[in-house]
């Protein structure tokens, strides 16, 4: 016997839909919310770069973690909000924390390479901050390209680096995003950006927007979420922060911009062991230290496949592959990274 | 049997730009995946390229001509701070190697005055245990001084038991020859009254 489904019309709910519209009017209307982050302490400053230091609520844990988010982005996304932030739960936690915020370059920066970037400036962050903990050893949690930049960072120097967490981190750039032609033109060099590069000598924040738009495609996920929960304050509000955050874009040093893709996106030498910093050689077979990788199901931005050859590249005994129900942006912005990496944290960070 | 449903005309419209959406990016996807496209934006990369720098140059002429700063003299000023910053963090980094250095040798240092503490503190334990066998030596050595007081007592002791002895030789000597003198006489009265009685 076939199911007679009967459709009623919707029953208006005048205060949900005032609620909406009124969300929605302030989202068009009202200055973007103010990001007010954790309680913390620049510890050291060079150039446009901060250091931060979040102390523990409950100090429990004797090795600190340092985070490094990508060179693209800001890294408040850490600590978006109160509730939500990565920073934040990682401290009520009882873990130290140390968070590196690159800056914007201006067109002073324009030199600045990646090996400047590694050397000059995150190497000696993790010193200050292996100083000012007074500590041995540290954990370092790279985050998309800052991942990247960890993970070298890691197989050149001789920093005591106790664990190493890798989130959403491209490694392999033998495929990524684009249209396959796309790849295929950038790889073989028919498609090239030196010379706009070399133009702009810093490349422009609103160029990155545009870019990481670009890569999102039609994205009209968000804008139809906003309206369909509307009503829901907290959703609202979690939206507007990351609006924010979208469209706070930094600039980008042309020579690191030019490093990048060439020698990453262009001949993806960093799996191939060709990728040369400081005059060193980038071997990830150098990374002996506990390694976590994590990616994420709905990662659109960062494939898988860019991640997972890590594993097979470093020589750690003790390393660990963790797939997590996110997308590249919501999982920092919802605070679930900090639930993802404390267990595993926990167990490699001297219980106090 | 029947089911009753509730439209709620804002899931319906999830649904469908989801749909949409999806829809739109496979057909942008397949349709920018084109090497024609590429070749067309690499062209207008050059263009943009080459339209930006006639523009830097040009502001940079007129910058000049105006005797005004432009953006790159701004950055040259600016440069000279972060070289001042990377100057004070190689000091900075010096002054960690000396504070080291510092550290490393103040732990020698402390480790050498501990070592040289517990050396003193054992050879101040040598030393009273030197002490109190000295004093037993002393001791010793008293005793045997009176020890030997003692023997050179008994010495003078034996000296005159031997004189004492000698005296009771020379006595028994003189006892022997009072008892041969005795012998004599007694002989001699003897041999007198023989004579006598002889003689009558």
């Amino acid at each position: 016997m076939a199911a007679i489904t009967k459709c009623k019309l919707p029953v208006t709910n005048l205060e949900t839909e005032r609620d909406r519209w009124r969300n929605l009017y302030k989202v068009l209307n009202e200055p973007k919310p103010e990001i007010v982050p954790s309680p913390r302490q620049a510890v050291w400053k060079k150039n446009k770069s901060v250091l931060w230091y979040y102390p523990a609520q409950e100090k429990k844990y004797d090795i600190p973690l340092f985070l490094v988010y990508s060179l693209l982005n800001k890294p408040y996304i850490l600590d978006i909000s109160e509730k939500n932030s990565v920073v934040g739960n990682l401290t009520k936690q009882g873990y130290e924390v140390y968070m590196y915020d690159w800056g914007s370059p201006g067109l002073e920066d324009k030199d600045i390479s990646l090996d400047n970037y590694l050397l000059d400036y995150l190497e000696m962050a993790i010193r200050v901050a292996l100083r000012h903990a007074k500590v041995p050893e540290i954990s370092l949690v790279g985050y998309c390209i800052g991942g990247t930049l960890s993970a070298m960072l890691t197989s050149i120097s001789d920093l005591p680096i106790k664990n190493l967490v890798l989130a959403a981190v491209p490694i392999d750039y033998s495929n990524f995003i684009l249209p396959d032609k796309w790849v295929k033109a950038i790889q073989s060099g028919s498609m090239s950006l030196d010379q706009m590069i070399d133009a702009y000598e810093v490349i422009p924040s609103e160029f990155l927007y545009a870019t990481f738009l670009a890569l999102q495609g039609f994205n009209i996920g968000p804008n139809v979420n906003l309206v369909t929960r509307g009503h829901d304050h907290t959703y609202v509000d979690k939206w507007r922060r990351m609006d924010k955050w979208t469209k706070d874009a930094v600039t980008f040093s042309g020579t690191a911009f030019k490093q990048m893709l060439n020698d990453l996106y262009k001949d993806n030498k960093l799996v191939k062991g060709e990728m040369v910093i400081g005059g060193k050689k980038v071997d990830l077979s150098n990374i002996k230290c506990s390694l976590l990788v994590i990616t994420s199901t709905r990662d659109e931005l960062v494939l898988e496949s860019q991640s997972l050859p890590v594993m097979d590249l470093v020589r750690s005994e003790d390393k660990t592959y963790q797939l997590e129900e996110a997308g590249h942006v919501s999982i920092c912005l919802t605070g679930q990274f900090a639930f993802a990496v404390a267990p595993w944290l926990a167990t490699r960070s001297n219980l106090n | 049997m029947s089911e009753e449903q509730t439209n709620n005309p804002y899931d319906s419209f999830r649904r469908l730009s989801v749909m949409w959406e999806k829809g739109l990016n496979d057909i942008l996807l397949t349709s920018l995946d084109n090497k024609e496209l590429i070749r067309m934006t690499n062209l207008g990369v050059g263009m943009h390229s080459r339209y930006i720098q006639r523009l830097k140059r040009n502001q940079e002429l007129m910058a000049n001509m105006m005797n005004i700063p432009t953006k790159r003299d701004v950055a040259s000023v600016a440069k000279l701070t972060v070289q001042a910053e990377e100057k004070v963090d190689t000091l900075q980094q010096q002054i960690w190697t000396l504070q080291d250095s510092f550290t490393l040798a103040n732990k020698e240092q402390q480790q050498f005055i501990k070592e040289m503490m517990e050396f003193n503190q054992k050879l101040n334990k040598e030393w009273e245990k030197l002490s109190t066998d000295f004093t037993e030596a002393r001791k010793l050595t008293g005793e045997l001084k009176k020890l030997k007081k003692e023997l050179t007592a008994s010495e003078e002791i034996k000296a005159a038991l031997e004189d004492v002895k000698k005296e009771l030789v020379h006595l028994r000597e003189t006892k022997d020859e009072v008892d041969q003198l005795k012998e004599l006489l007694k002989k001699e009265k003897e041999e007198a009254v023989l004579i006598t009685g002889g003689t009558k």
